[in-house]
């Protein structure tokens, strides 16, 4: 990176953590720390609302996706304007009336405190996990594009965030938030208008995603019900839905923000922000990898965008053979090239014959780019051992570190941080809140001072913090660790919400039901998730089915026992 | 759809929030379609 890339992210962590820790000052009691006094406008909440869930795995992992697949990821988040509404008339007016801290502690003042234990720590257990690898993703990503050494850059993310976290509580998080989505915001409009300038002069922006469509790219809605495919239309609307209803109104990360809120109708406008904003975010982010897919059909890739076993593989016995393929690749994408631009100038020819011709000869071309692509990675995967090699995460990166003018390298580079941050502050926040809140006030040092409870909490914060870094230094140097964090959030996101469900929804449910169906509804979805390839999206609806289904039986036979014995 | 707004004084008021999850639901409508008509549009 060039010395004003550095300087810009250098001005960036200084700017932040300089404007958490002045918030320390608002923060003197534990309600000040952990909810700001329900103080705080709308707007920055939701703002920080869409800061927390919009980590640097989104920013990175998405564009990747944008790139090889195309726009489908949007589907995802088709079920959150909804669920930000029904969260609105249900959970978060019960939030605000019963002026709990956790969501958890409204579970115990429903039915009982083993069913806020069980919710709280498996809160506790999920989020420690992914904080970590939070972290991880973008370091390991940043460390390998960048050359910088992976240790220092888990620490340079982590450390500034605990250390802002830990002294400012929500309040740092909150305000920070507020700034890092506007860095985040502007890193998305820089890349977007680099991206456009760098079209080549004979191929316009429109013609350039009619190129992107030939090959599938623009395909953002699919309509087909197949429970098999991650991302469609109807398992964003209704997997989706449930979801969101799973993180914005169970994840202690998520209800901390709103529960800042001056009042309940300001929590409610801050969800409604990311209600109105969140879908077009998330078609812009993808659509960067769109751009970037037409970019690199002007101008030649690199074989591979993970470059992580490069020396390896020219080194092994087989270097040969990586040579040949790199030459295949060049020719692949002249050949390409040259299609594109005969696309480009049919498509301003008319004509349908024509189109229909070069259309046809430019998809040819790009499978032949795609082949040497899919043959390449499965070298270096043969050459490595790494079976999880891929590169979709680094397609971005590397657009950016390689083809974005000097300045503006610095500002996404800052940008990634800034997604990364933001979502462990949220995390870490949360994760003292519960601890403090759900086990060491309520079990182990009940009636002591508000101010023991604040050194408390920060020691806490700090605590969870080191976790982090830890897990993260760990996770690594375990690629598909990742995936098992989120197969495990996905487990108990669906079944925490039908606990949430039989509290709000059923004056029949039991404590006994609650507590049961939750267990029951976590082995339903880890039965449906070993037996089926059913994509992860439904895993949600079978988790909170399962568990209002059978708690409520329990509930039923709870009653109807409780009776014969009156 | 009236609903409690609890203040932080406690205060109940009600308040009607139809209008804005209509609204809501109105982008999210004018949101999608939009999307699919860029998807036919570009989708060769």
């Amino acid at each position: 990176m060039h010395l004003l890339d550095w300087a810009v992210v250098v001005v960036y962590l200084v700017w932040i953590v300089w404007d958490g820790l002045r918030r320390s000052k608002a923060t003197s009691e534990v309600e000040g720390y952990f909810l700001a006094n329900r103080s705080l406008p709308w707007w920055a909440v939701g703002l920080s609302v869409m800061a927390t869930q919009l980590s640097a795995i989104t920013l990175v992992g998405t564009t990747g996706r944008g790139y090889s697949d195309g726009l489908g990821v949007v589907q995802l988040y088709l079920g959150l304007p909804v669920a930000m509404i029904i969260l609105s008339v249900t959970l978060v007016p019960f939030f605000y009336r019963a002026r709990v801290f956790t969501a958890y502690e409204y579970l115990e003042r429903r039915f009982d405190s083993r069913t806020r234990t069980l919710a709280s720590f498996l809160f506790l257990l999920s989020r420690a996990l992914s904080c970590g690898v939070i972290i991880a993703a973008p370091a390991v990503i940043l460390s390998i594009v960048l050359g910088w050494n992976l240790t220092l850059t888990i620490l340079g993310i982590g450390l500034p965030t605990v250390l802002y976290t830990m002294v400012g509580g929500v309040q740092a998080v909150t305000w920070t938030d507020v700034k890092q989505m506007a860095v985040i915001i502007a890193g998305v409009g820089a890349a977007v208008a680099v991206l456009l300038f760098q079209l080549p002069d004979h191929v316009s922006v429109g013609e350039a995603l009619h190129i992107a469509g030939t090959t599938g790219r623009m395909q953002a809605l699919d309509f087909t019900w197949d429970p098999n495919k991650t991302y469609t239309f109807w398992s964003g609307l209704i997997g989706g839905l449930f979801l969101m209803l799973a993180y914005f109104g169970c994840d202690q990360s998520q209800v901390q923000r709103y529960l800042t809120a001056k009042s309940v109708d300001e929590g409610r406008q801050s969800l409604m922000m990311s209600a109105y904003f969140k879908i077009p975010l998330q078609f812009l982010i993808p659509m960067i990898g769109v751009l970037i897919f037409v970019f690199y059909l002007f101008h030649q890739p690199p074989v591979l965008f993970n470059r992580q076993h490069d020396a390896e593989v020219r080194a092994s016995a087989r270097a040969g053979e990586y040579l040949a393929m790199e030459e295949a690749f060049t020719a692949a994408f002249e050949a390409r090239r040259d299609a594109a631009s005969a696309l480009a100038a049919a498509r301003r020819a008319g004509g349908a014959g024509a189109l229909g011709t070069t259309e046809a000869a430019f998809r040819e071309a790009d499978g032949r780019v795609a082949a040497v692509r899919g043959r390449a990675t499965a070298l270096v995967r043969d050459v490595t051992g790494d079976r999880a090699f891929g590169d979709v995460n680094y397609v971005f990166p590397t657009f950016v570190t390689e083809r974005m003018p000097i300045g503006l390298v610095g500002l996404i580079v800052a940008a990634i941080f800034a997604a990364a941050m933001s979502s462990i502050a949220a995390e870490l926040n949360a994760l003292s809140t519960a601890t403090v809140i759900d086990f060491y006030r309520r079990l182990w040092r009940t009636g002591a001072s508000d101010a023991h409870y604040l050194s408390v909490s920060k020691l806490v914060t700090g605590f969870w913090g080191l976790v982090a870094c830890v897990v993260a230094l760990y996770a690594a140097n375990l690629g598909p660790l990742i995936d098992v964090v989120n197969r495990f959030g996905s487990f108990f996101y669906g079944s925490l919400l039908g606990v949430f469900m039989l509290a709000v929804g059923s004056k029949r449910a039991t404590s006994r039901g609650a507590f049961w169906g939750l267990l029951a509804g976590m082995a339903a979805v880890a039965l449906v998730a070993r037996y089926s390839s059913i994509a992860f999206l439904w895993l949600n609806v079978v988790g909170a089915v399962a568990v209002v289904a059978i708690g409520m039986v329990i509930s039923l036979l709870d009653r109807s026992s409780t009776r014969k014995d009156a | 759809m009236s609903e409690t707004r609890v203040t932080a004084s406690d205060a109940v008021e009600e308040r009607d929030n139809t209008r804005l999850y209509a609204g809501v639901i109105l982008v999210e409508v004018i949101v999608v379609v939009g999307i699919w008509l860029i998807q036919r549009y570009f989708g060769s």
